[in-house]
């Protein structure tokens, strides 16, 4: 066990230097720097990985037991999505905007000491991890489209002010209303289906718990998923102002996310 | 050493009046021919640079021939008179390296920066090297400038801001949209300045274009120098909606563009992005358009304001630029150093062994025992190996301590002075 707190450290340590460079590669020999942030972020994010899988492997269950183990599944996934991303795009300022969000819920996941529950029978179903994910996912993707809202209130601001030069290299106005867009359609679906597994299952295994009684985290839960649902609608809603929408939008996101870990948190 | 072997002859936009760089200017096919011509005249290798701001020669020449010849021989050839060679500059050695290694980093030209030189410097390079007009030294010297220019460009951000108003327009829309060139651009007026900013667009590959111009004949006219489509000035209201940016450039005294029509194209549009640059003076476009949601409006004083803040920044990014050459052509210096040290200690303990060697055949018919010859040979060679010995880490220990040029100057007038003189003697 000991060992796997090392690992937790190590590749929070790598996340840590590679934000460091994320932020000083802003200026004066970018190339290099932004190199050497995502060298950083790929080491961590193997680091991460394979910590994933072992605890995953020693526990026998998804590590998502508790808000901590949450936030770094969370964290993991955000990385995965960010890497499976470069895939298709050129996103390498992202990471800019995503390291905080990473080295956050890390240090939350880490700095604070959360009860693990008792292990429920229906910890051991199929469903419980695939919830988890597809949960977890959804949450990244938001993540995401709130980033890209961000880049596209920073650029719309900047060329507001007459600013013209692209100095942080961003990604364009369209570009960033555009995968915003796709990331909150795809981070919906994936939290929407996240819900409807975690209700198929909590009803399925109810026999098998009978100390479980639905409360403030599934009423919670579902309040957060409307607030985003709603603020969702107002995005896609064309005939809405785009600054609106993704002020809207963003508003809605931060609102979901607070919502949801302030109930784990509870 | 190898640094004085290489010579540029040349002309640029700060030594040389427009029509002086106009008659010495060379076409793509000029360039080989000449080449193949001054190596004939005794050049090992040449480069020719000729852009519309310059005309650089860099030639490879050995000891005995002088590079004057070659300036004189390049007015010859473009039959210009030999007083105007006080436009011309002639640099040497370690200036040379300097001097390639800034024009190919845009530090040279006349827009600050500018990216299209070191695709020149590319293209005079590949002309000479397929040519079989190239040097090892030439060919080191030119590589290295590609790669410092690229290495200057990217960690100095020089080429980063825009400076002129067509650039500054250009970078604006790559802010807004994705794949400018995949982009509706209606053009409003037929004059010089619209010209300007959509050949801009226009070279970086946008082919949808469209023109309207009060007079239709010319808007056709106009249209023919862009590919374009042309439509009726009545039109264009309707047009902007299609449009993802408009340049206007007209001679309205008044708007022709009211707010009230840009909110009705907003929400047709859904306020998809809409770019309106408006170059005119008196503008074009109402100036209160530019709060609408989704619109971008600039004028010419917002791209001006840009172009000059953007010209202020390459300064300011120039001197960084010109640090790391620095660094970059004392490291190349060092590098040559380097190369050509072992070559000459080479050559000494050559030159001294092959002395020794003659010594011992001039005595070896004296010798009556066959075994003394080995005896003879050692001793001889220790002795030779003991007298360079100690000039040879000399000679090294003064290349650290940066004293080289001296040094290898003094070593090789020390050991091979008399046998250059000798051959010199026998040359003539």
């Amino acid at each position: 066990m000991g060992k796997i707190v090392n690992f937790d450290l190590l590749y929070l340590c790598f996340y840590v230097i590679s934000l460091s460079f994320a932020f000083l590669s802003q200026g004066f020999k970018r190339k290099i720097l932004y190199c050497l942030s995502d060298l950083s972020f790929f080491i961590g994010f193997i680091i991460h990985s394979i910590t994933f899988i072992f605890k995953w492997f020693s526990l026998s269950i998804i590590p998502s037991r508790n808000l901590g183990e949450l936030l770094d599944t969370t964290a993991l996934i955000l990385v995965l999505v960010y890497f499976g991303s470069k895939l298709f795009l050129k996103n390498r300022e992202i990471a800019f905007f995503l390291l905080p969000f990473v080295v956050l819920f890390l240090f939350g996941s880490k700095i604070f000491i959360f009860k693990t529950q008792e292990t429920f029978a229906f910890y051991s179903s199929v469903w419980f991890p695939i919830h988890i994910l597809l949960l977890v996912s959804g949450i990244a993707l938001t993540i995401f489209a709130f980033i890209y809202s961000t880049i596209f209130i920073m650029q719309d601001y900047s060329l507001r002010k007459r600013k013209i030069a692209n100095e942080l290299m961003l990604p364009s106005i369209e570009t960033a209303g555009r995968l915003g867009k796709n990331y909150l359609i795809t981070g919906f679906v994936f939290l929407t289906s996240g819900l409807f597994t975690a209700i198929y299952y909590g009803i399925a295994m109810k026999g098998e718990n009978p100390d479980y009684h639905p409360g403030l985290l599934e009423v919670g839960t579902f309040l957060s998923w409307l607030t985003l649902g709603i603020s969702s609608f107002g995005f896609i809603r064309s005939s809405m102002k785009p600054k609106k929408r993704v002020m809207l939008l963003m508003v809605g996101a931060t609102l979901f996310l607070l919502i949801f870990f302030g109930l784990l948190w509870h | 050493m190898a640094l004085s072997e290489i010579f540029l002859i040349g002309l640029n936009h700060k030594s040389a009046p427009l029509d002086i760089r106009e008659k010495i200017a060379f076409s793509e096919d000029e360039i080989v021919p000449f080449l193949n011509e001054i190596k004939r005249e005794g050049v090992l290798g040449g480069v020719l640079l000729s852009t519309c701001n310059r005309v650089e020669l860099y030639i490879d020449l050995p000891s005995s021939k002088k590079p004057e010849y070659f300036l004189l021989h390049l007015l010859k050839k473009k039959n210009i008179l030999e007083s105007m060679r006080k436009y011309f500059y002639l640099k040497s050695g370690r200036d040379v390296v300097s001097h390639i290694f800034r024009i190919s980093s845009g530090l040279d030209s006349m827009i600050l920066g500018e990216p299209q030189i070191l695709g020149q410097v590319k293209e005079a390079y590949f002309l000479a090297k397929d040519s079989g007009n190239i040097t090892t030294t030439l060919n080191l010297l030119f590589q290295r400038a590609m790669y410092v220019a690229k290495k200057v460009r990217s960690e100095s951000g020089i080429g980063s801001e825009p400076v002129t108003v067509s650039y500054a327009a250009f970078t604006l829309a790559r802010t807004i949209f994705s794949d400018v060139s995949a982009k509706k651009v209606l053009l409003l007026g037929a004059g010089e300045m619209i010209r300007i900013v959509a050949s801009h667009f226009y070279d970086e590959g946008s082919n949808n274009i469209t023109v309207s111009n009060r007079t239709f004949e010319r808007a056709v006219e106009f249209g023919k120098v862009f590919n374009a489509n042309v439509i009726k000035w009545e039109d264009f209201p309707e047009e902007i909606i299609n449009s993802d940016l408009v340049i206007t450039s007209t001679a309205s005294p008044l708007p022709i563009i009211k707010k009230s029509l840009l909110e009705t194209v907003m929400k047709i549009r859904r306020w998809k992005p809409l770019l309106i640059i408006d170059i005119a003076v008196p503008r074009d476009v109402e100036k209160d358009a530019k709060d609408i949601d989704g619109l971008y409006l600039y004028d010419i004083d917002d791209l001006q304001k840009t172009a000059d803040k953007g010209l202020e920044e390459r300064k300011r990014r120039a001197q960084i630029g010109e640090r790391m050459i620095d660094e970059e052509v004392a490291l190349y210096g060092h590098f040559l150093e380097h190369r050509e040290l072992p070559k000459l200690i080479e050559s000494l303990v050559e030159e001294a062994h092959k002395i020794g060697e003659e010594e011992i055949s001039s005595v070896l018919h004296k010798l009556k025992v066959q075994e003394d010859e080995e005896h003879l040979r050692r001793a001889v060679f220790r002795v030779v190996h003991k007298l360079i010995h100690s000039p040879i880490t000399q000679l090294k220990k003064l290349v650290l301590e940066e004293e080289r040029d001296e040094a290898m100057e003094i070593f090789e007038r020390f050991f091979f002075n008399e046998k250059k003189e000798s051959k010199k003697v026998e040359q003539n």
